[in-house]
């Protein structure tokens, strides 16, 4: 996917404009947050839980070149392919050759981020094939053409209306009376629609939760079964995974979907978990009669070797935007990337280069609770801010920023000068708002001003006030 | 050109981790026995026995359940499941095969694409989440659990297992394992994707009902219906 | 209590020295009653904080060795703001990660920092205040103290102890109110959004009075009501504390 971060200043006010967005989010992080808090209650050992899972990515990705081959090793012994990715050009190239080698029509895909990251239904519909998102809010976002806004939640952005439309547009061809119809209504119908595209899909495509790297196992997680549904009818099929998804066992898997389904939606357990484990063997009433594993690095291998290390933890889960003030206000999209919120704002500089997405890092009011809520406790607040260190390091940070940095920098190093100026500033500005308690306007600060006073200060410093104190007590 | 970027992934990979050279397998597991092997991981408490336990969280994920006392019993309890119009798609399990299905009950033993009920035999059920666990394999089409209306599922109670971690040590001995695919489900097919309201059966069963063989039922007979 | 550890610097933040010194005056009253000597050593000015959220490292060294050298020697620094209490405490050391002559500095420096609503209940144990203020009044959590330095309950507790004082839980007091240091000048908009969304969780509770140990969102949240012209005040929770609460609140002029 093309980044559009560049505009993020333009797509945020666009975001705060709109109405239905707004509706929108608010009640969807209303319904993210109250509801893994409910889960998180039950679980009185989730710090530890939390603890373990950080363990277990931190061991993983210190071993990582030992996991990926211990876990290609297996998905051989278990009949299937492994195909090696380092660019997203490679993903794109190897996942439409599997699909013409296929003699395919028609692809079914489940929701998977890093297919969005390789841009696959583009490629996939340019090179002819029928491409069909099967997971409701990515069929709805298909529908809309547009990219998904929460990586766990895709068309959270849109309302039952805009639903109702899309569907009367491409269901009906607009000729529905009712405007605005129920959900399990709306729900029905993408069933029937989607269940003839599985079951006449030539490949599956869908991501992975996680790969175990003991048995050559990708875990599936969703609520509706259609990546079962998207892994089990077709010929083929073909899983795509960074290569950052491994854990070392089965064990581990299992305690990483307590903290995956908790933090995602607040459930124990998502209603469908699945191990797949190459393809259809003898005697299998069913299943794809070959089973293909992407492996992608695409930027992730470099991430290894710094403290971005770190961000290899994210299991996609979306607590971070779900708890984000800023991601809240202006949902996904303004981010202009594939991956949104806090966790998006760290990986697209990475992914997209720093100096497209200049905006990400700064968009943020380093609040920590995207950090207090990660279920792998990245620091996201302290990622970001390195951030801002690169981009200060190599003059990509706004030259007003710079300049008020410079003049405090210079004032503030040195008391005495401080004290002066301190004095005397606030001194006038003292006198200045005396009276109305507060400013309007004031130059330089119109970015405050344009829509919050300035309160006045009091007039004296502190530290005048503390000497004057001293003074009158001896 | 594929091997060299398998090559080149991994040496970057080793170049981010400064790892000089091979590391085996056995080196990897005894540092992660080291840094959390040997503790389990943390998991939800809860009291009592497994069954009622799992009939408990099954209930919660919109699933039914009712007790049976013998094996006889199954093609009566599934055929008072059954719409007028109704065929029954019954997994090629010998525990299903022996049955006497009466003659009206039309039983085909694929999994057709359209058919109304699908009847399965779990392999293990986790206590912890109320799930069940089906394992694909000659006796078990994975599209039984997917395609139908209504799933119907018969689960011993001896094979409730505390945790996902005790499925795995009670399949494990047993190849092939893992099978191709092994499907935890935890109630009928769901989806929020429309303003996050909940709707049961978004593209998989809108029915999950359980039949429950064996002991420790206790009091109870039925649930969820 | 021997010598040494008796003496306490008041950190005021730089905030606190130009917009609003009686939250200063305030602090070093509490710090008095609770049985402390306290000084305003002169080295200090900001902590640096704006220059290392900005990612502009070097800067942020250099106030920060200023502010560790100004705040030598004392067994207890005490800050009334959570922001800059965890910028000496988190982030100096880090700050210094890979400077090993100043990291010893910067450790111990964060091992004798305090918030000081945090101090003067963990370490002044004080239980009993000579202030009153009879108002309805909620209580916003600013974001680094509250998961940063676990700044909850000690607020609440000493607000208990002002006479007439009737507390107001906040509706979802863990959102951020949008100040966020710079970023409410980079993205007044949004910032904008967050403050509404903050004020109307303040009106709901219907407290006329709105108290934070933050002034950097103070500011913002009195900005903002100003803006509105609306009658709901706000305060430092030191200028409360330490019954100063009939001086005019933040942003409020003689008129």
């Amino acid at each position: 996917m093309q980044s559009t971060a560049r505009e993020f200043p333009l797509r945020a006010r666009r975001a705060l404009d709109d109405v239905q967005l707004r509706e929108a989010l608010a009640k969807a992080q209303d319904g993210f947050v109250g509801k893994r808090q409910t889960s998180i209650d039950a679980f009185p050992e989730f710090e530890a839980l939390r603890d373990r899972g950080k363990a277990i990515k931190d061991h993983t990705l210190a071993y990582l070149d030992v996991y990926l081959e211990q876990f290609e090793k297996a998905v051989i012994a278990a009949g299937g392919q492994v195909h090696w990715a380092e660019s997203a050009e490679d993903a794109q190239r190897i996942v439409t050759g599997i699909c013409q080698q296929a003699g395919a029509r028609r692809v079914t895909k489940a929701k998977t981020m890093a297919g969005e990251e390789v841009s696959l239904n583009e490629v996939l519909e340019t090179a002819g094939f029928d491409t069909v998102e099967t997971d409701l809010g990515e069929y709805i976002i298909q529908l809309a053409k547009e990219p998904p806004s929460h990586i766990i939640a895709p068309a959270v952005h849109k309302t039952r209306q805009q639903i109702s439309d899309l569907f009367n547009t491409h269901h009906h061809g607009g000729r529905l009376k009712t405007a605005l119809r129920e959900v399990p209504e709306l729900v029905d119908e993408a069933r029937q629609r989607l269940r003839e595209k599985f079951l006449t899909a030539d490949v599956g495509i869908t991501g992975a939760n996680f790969l175990v790297a003991e048995t050559g196992s990708i875990a599936l997680v969703t609520n509706e079964g259609n990546a079962d549904l998207t892994h089990t009818l077709p010929r083929v099929h073909v899983a795509i995974a960074g290569i950052e998804k491994l854990v070392p066992t089965l064990d581990d898997a299992a305690c990483m979907l307590r903290l995956l389904a908790r933090s995602a939606t607040g459930q124990d357990t998502s209603t469908y978990t699945t191990f797949v484990t190459g393809p259809k063997r003898t005697g299998d009433p069913d299943g794809p009669e070959s089973f293909h594993v992407v492996l992608l690095d695409n930027g992730r291998s470099r991430m290894l070797g710094n403290r971005y290390r770190e961000m290899l933890r994210c299991i996609r889960c979306g607590a971070c935007m779900n708890h984000c003030p800023v991601y809240g206000a202006i949902g996904g999209h303004a981010y202009g990337w594939v991956y949104p919120g806090p966790m998006g704002s760290v990986l697209t500089p990475l992914f997209t280069g720093l100096d497209d997405s200049r905006d990400l890092p700064n968009a943020c009011t380093l609040n920590g609770r995207c950090q207090s809520v990660c279920p792998v406790q990245i620091p996201l607040p302290d990622l970001l801010r390195d951030l801002r260190r690169q981009q200060f390091e190599r003059g990509l940070t706004a030259r007003r920023t710079r300049w008020v940095l410079a003049v405090w920098g210079a004032i503030a190093r040195r008391p005495r000068l401080y004290h002066l100026f301190t004095r005397l500033g606030m001194g006038l500005l003292g006198r200045l708002g005396k009276r109305t308690g507060a400013f309007r306007r004031l130059p330089f600060a119109s970015a405050w001003t344009a829509s919050r006073d300035m309160p006045a200060p009091q007039g004296s410093t502190f530290q005048q006030l503390w000497k004057q104190r001293q003074r009158d007590a001896r | 050109m594929m091997n060299s970027t398998r090559e080149r992934i991994l040496a970057k990979v080793r170049r981010g981790l400064e790892a000089s050279g091979q590391r085996s397998i056995a080196m990897a597991h005894a540092a992660r026995e080291l840094a959390y092997g040997e503790m389990p991981s943390p998991r939800q408490p809860w009291k009592g026995n497994a069954t009622e336990r799992f009939c408990q969280r099954f209930e919660a994920w919109a699933g039914t359940w009712q007790r049976l006392s013998r094996v006889g019993e199954i093609p009566m309890a599934v055929q008072a499941l059954l719409g007028p119009e109704d065929f029954v798609s019954v997994a090629p399990h010998s525990l299903l095969r022996e049955l006497d299905w009466p003659s009206q009950m039309a039983v085909n033993h694929e999994a057709p694409a359209d058919c109304r009920l699908a009847v399965s035999v779990a392999d293990a059920a986790i206590a912890e989440t109320g799930t069940l666990v089906l394992c694909s394999g000659p006796q078990s089409p994975t599209g039984l659990a997917l395609l139908p209306e209504t799933h119907v599922v018969i689960l011993r109670t001896e094979t409730i297992l505390p945790d996902m971690e005790a499925v795995w040590r009670h399949l494990q001995p047993e190849p092939p394992f893992p099978p191709r695919s092994l499907n935890t489900i935890s109630g009928p097919s769901r989806t929020a994707d429309v303003e996050q309201t909940i709707q049961l059966g978004a593209h998989g069963p809108r029915r999950l009902h359980v039949l429950l063989l064996g002991e420790h039922i206790g009091e109870m007979s039925a649930g969820g219906i | 209590m021997g010598d040494g550890v008796d003496r306490v610097a008041l950190f005021a933040t730089c905030l606190v020295d130009l917009y609003r010194p009686s939250v200063g005056l305030a602090s070093a009253e509490l710090l008095e009653q609770a049985g402390y000597r306290v000084e305003v050593p002169e080295g200090q000015t900001c902590c640096g904080q704006p220059a290392w959220n900005s990612g502009d490292t070097r800067r942020a060294k250099t106030l920060a060795r200023q502010t560790m050298a100004a705040l030598e020697g004392y067994g207890y620094v005490v800050v009334p703001s959570g922001s800059c209490a965890g910028t000496l405490i988190h982030d100096y050391p880090q700050l210094f990660a890979e400077d090993p002559e100043d990291l010893g500095a910067a450790e111990d420096l964060a091992s004798r920092t305090w918030e000081l609503t945090r101090f003067l209940v963990e370490v002044a144990g004080i239980t009993g205040l000579d202030a009153n203020f009879r108002h309805k009044v909620c209580y916003h959590d600013a974001c680094s103290g509250l998961r940063g330095l676990g700044i909850k309950h000690q607020p609440r507790q000493l607000l208990g102890s002002v006479d007439g004082l009737e507390l107001q839980e906040l509706p979802n007091t863990e959102i951020c109110c949008g100040f966020g240091g710079t970023f409410c000048v980079k993205y007044p908009e949004i910032s904008t959004r967050l403050m509404d969304d903050k004020l109307d969780a303040i009106r709901s509770t219907g407290a006329d009075t709105v108290l934070a140990g933050e002034l950097g969102c103070l500011l913002h949240i009195a900005g903002r009501l100003k803006r509105n012209d609306e009658p709901i005040r706000a305060y430092h929770i030191a200028e409360i504390l330490a019954d100063m609460g009939d001086q005019p609140a933040i942003g409020e002029g003689d008129d």
